[in-house]
């Protein structure tokens, strides 16, 4: 379970810790939730009063009084780090960071965060943040911060804290996949809990990104993310996620498909034992909404065989075979592909469904034909076999699927429920950080 | 032919032919082919006293139901007829910890299997796979198992289902003991589809995990349909010990064997065995299939 839906463990784990060490929950990433974007980003050290307070460049306000930054020496070692990383690189930087303990880690943040709520009110830029931070004088408190963060002269002349926290986005991006790709570990938990709480500081800086004007950033990374976590089957943070990609992409049929294929992960049997928040919704509802979601993807882009095959999957499932059969009628299979494998397959099932059992059987077979090696196809040709009593002809293509040299590869099924962008998560993902280097270096 | 429809009188002549001549000759023959058109019907019934098999039951100790109308039945005892015994084998990542202690309890019920006896390892992850078909080459069997390493997801449904369509493959008793530990997350097969071909095998299936079986109601239902029994154990330590007491257990059943007679001849059948002594607990598969599906 934890391997499966880390990110929820991971937001447990960190409600806890937050519980134990009196941290604010409310600081805490929503990744879960996918709403980061709302979430106040406050500090917890002790309150200060008096002649501490009058020291200190800014103070935030917390429940029990005005409290001082967090960490300065953390803060500059972040923002070192961010200005060093290379975009999808696994570098010096991002390895000292992805080190880091979730304390530390928390309190540099908070403190970028209410720099940029500073620099925001400088700017003359709305801030729902603003009263929660008491400044001592602007100037002071700007150069101060400004240092702290290693800008460019022409970044802290301009009070420009795009380029830092782009990249500051492409590093905690960065830190979770590195931590997800790691292979298992006794560390494994986590590492997968930081690797969710790194990607929820990421939600957070595009999010703020995005209300400042920087949209395509927002929408290139939320796409890439869509499709990073759709890839890894995270079944309790896609949702949610994916309805904030699909409202930013604008229906997408990359991430269409992708949304699609999670209600069909979603009402498949293997989440009969999955936590009950993931099956709150029914079965024939993820189903209803799959059908929704491929039906925009053929308005959108009405040659799409594979989200046709995928809605007569969805049908068959929804007990309307003959509509699965008449939308598979039309499409014509060339080569030798997943989608085309998925032709024979459903087609099969749809025939199957209405009782033409030849028929069936043949599209089975063209199936097997196909991807020789496919699990799923010996096993359709074979349980068709033994509902029809026919033993021999059940035993013979399991035998030969037991005694081959197979890998899940060998089998489109494996794949099935990867779709759309999901198939190209890490090129998203490259592709995203190349067009952060072409936007220029304001590096110091 | 269909599965519950069962194996007919041709298998039960060459059942009690082996028991009384005390040969395993009979194990060797091949699949027999049935054109007559009385079929019988066997039935493998577990009878205990206390959570211990009872030994040493005649015919008229049982009593048969099959769709209410009571059967004449002939018995034969399991205890000197060779069997196939089949071990689908859980390696995904998450069995890893303790997969040397799956591995070694293999070998142990490998240990105790009799000559003429016949074995197959399924050994599944996100793959189905075997060295080897049911054979009694018994150290060909060792080193499938040996050569195994835990990785990968879980595909449970359609191992089982292998399993099942293996295990009908030779005449004999046969005997499957699944072991799995996680949660199903790559069968291409439905649950109930499984299920339902349970009820048209021969095969009695014995499931075993450590602590809850994460896939319990599917489990369920199949031991269920098959009339084995699901095993869940607090800790690793006593797995080789299960599987050789799942083994002594199989071979202390009976097999019933009766022609229907009063009932129709497809569709669904329940069946009902009860043993006359008090005191005595009877488990065997809640009915069986004639006829294609």
């Amino acid at each position: 379970v934890i391997s499966r839906f880390p990110l929820l463990v991971s937001v447990a784990v960190l409600t806890i810790t937050a519980l134990v060490r009196g941290i604010p929950q409310h600081v805490l990433p929503r990744v879960a939730a996918g709403s980061i974007a709302a979430a106040p980003i406050v500090a917890w050290p002790p309150a200060v009063a008096g002649r501490q307070a009058q020291n200190s460049p800014f103070l935030y306000k917390g429940s029990d009084g005005w409290r001082r930054p967090f960490a300065p020496e953390a803060l500059r070692e972040w923002a070192a780090a961010v200005q060093h990383h290379t975009p999808g690189a696994v570098d010096e930087s991002l390895r000292t960071i992805a080190e880091w303990p979730y304390a530390r880690l928390a309190g540099a943040i908070a403190d970028a965060d209410a720099i940029g709520t500073i620099v925001r009110q400088r700017r003359g830029q709305p801030d729902p943040r603003a009263s929660s931070i008491r400044i001592r004088g602007y100037q002071a408190a700007l150069s101060e911060a400004l240092e702290l963060l290693q800008l460019s002269p022409d970044a802290a002349a301009a009070l420009d804290l795009t380029g830092l926290f782009k990249r500051a986005a492409a590093l905690h991006t960065d830190i979770a996949v590195a931590k997800w790709t790691t292979t298992a570990s006794a560390d494994e938990w986590t590492e997968s809990s930081m690797a969710s709480y790194h990607l929820g500081i990421a939600n957070a800086i595009v999010d703020r990104l995005r209300v400042d004007g920087h949209a395509s950033f927002a929408r290139l990374w939320y796409r890439a993310t869509a499709a990073l976590l759709h890839s890894r089957h995270e079944v309790l943070a896609q949702p949610v996620f994916l309805e904030s990609t699909l409202a930013i992409t604008r229906d997408d049929p990359g991430v269409l498909l992708m949304a699609g294929a999670l209600r069909e992960l979603l009402a498949s049997p293997r989440m009969e034992v999955a936590p009950l928040s993931a099956r709150s919704v029914s079965r024939q509802a993820h189903l209803r909404e799959a059908e929704r979601l491929y039906r925009r993807v053929l308005e959108v882009d009405g040659g799409s065989a594979e989200a046709r095959v995928r809605l007569a999957r969805v049908l068959v499932h929804l007990d309307r075979p003959q509509a699965a059969s008449d939308l598979l009628s039309g499409v014509r299979v060339e080569g030798r592909n997943p989608t085309a494998y998925f032709v024979h397959l459903v087609r099969g099932e749809a025939d199957e469904a209405l009782g033409r059992l030849d028929a069936a059987r043949h599209s089975y077979l063209e199936a097997l034909a196909m991807y020789p090696n496919a699990q799923s196809g010996a096993l359709a040709v074979s349980h068709l076999a033994r509902r029809q009593g026919e033993r021999d002809a059940a035993t013979r293509p399991i035998v030969q699927m037991l005694e081959s040299a197979r890998s899940p590869a060998d089998d489109p099924w494996t794949g099935y429920f990867v779709a759309g962008d999901g198939e190209r998560a890490e090129a998203l993902l490259a592709a995203l950080w190349a067009a952060l280097q072409e936007e220029g270096d304001d590096r110091p | 032919m269909t599965g519950p429809s069962m194996r007919m009188l041709a298998l039960l002549t060459v059942a009690v032919a082996a028991t009384v001549a005390g040969s395993t000759d009979a194990s060797h023959a091949q699949r027999p082919t049935f054109s007559s058109s009385v079929e019988a019907v066997h039935v493998d019934v577990l009878v205990t006293r206390g959570g211990r098999p009872v030994p040493g039951l005649v015919a008229a100790d049982f009593e048969l139901l099959d769709n209410g109308v009571p059967q004449s039945v002939t018995l034969v005892s399991y205890d000197r007829l060779p069997l196939n015994v089949l071990m689908a084998l859980d390696r995904s990542g998450s069995v890893a910890p303790r997969f040397e202690r799956v591995r070694r309890a293999a070998e142990q019920l490998l240990d105790q299997l009799r000559p003429g006896d016949r074995a197959a390892a399924i050994l599944f992850n996100d793959t189905v796979a075997s060295g080897s078909a049911l054979t009694d080459d018994l150290a060909r069997v060792r080193r499938v198992i040996r050569q195994a390493n835990p990785s990968g997801g879980t595909a449970l449904v359609d191992a089982v289902y292998s399993g099942l369509v293996v295990g009908e493959t030779f005449v004999g008793r046969t005997l499957s003991i699944v072991f799995t530990d996680g949660v199903d997350t790559s069968s291409f097969l439905d649950r109930r589809k499984v299920v339902a071909i349970g009820t048209r095998t021969d095969v009695v299936l014995y499931t075993v995990s450590v602590g809850p079986a994460a896939e319990r109601a599917f489990l369920r239902d199949l031991v269920t349909s098959t009339g084995g029994r699901v095993v869940e154990l607090a800790s690793p330590e006593r797995l080789g010990e299960t599987f050789v007491e799942i083994l002594s257990e199989f071979r202390q059943r009976y097999l019933l064997t009766y022609t229907p007679d009063g009932v129709s001849r497809s569709g669904w059948h329940p069946i009902e065995v009860r043993v006359k002594q008090r005191g005595l607990s009877v488990q065997a598969r809640p009915g069986y299939w004639a006829g294609s599906s």
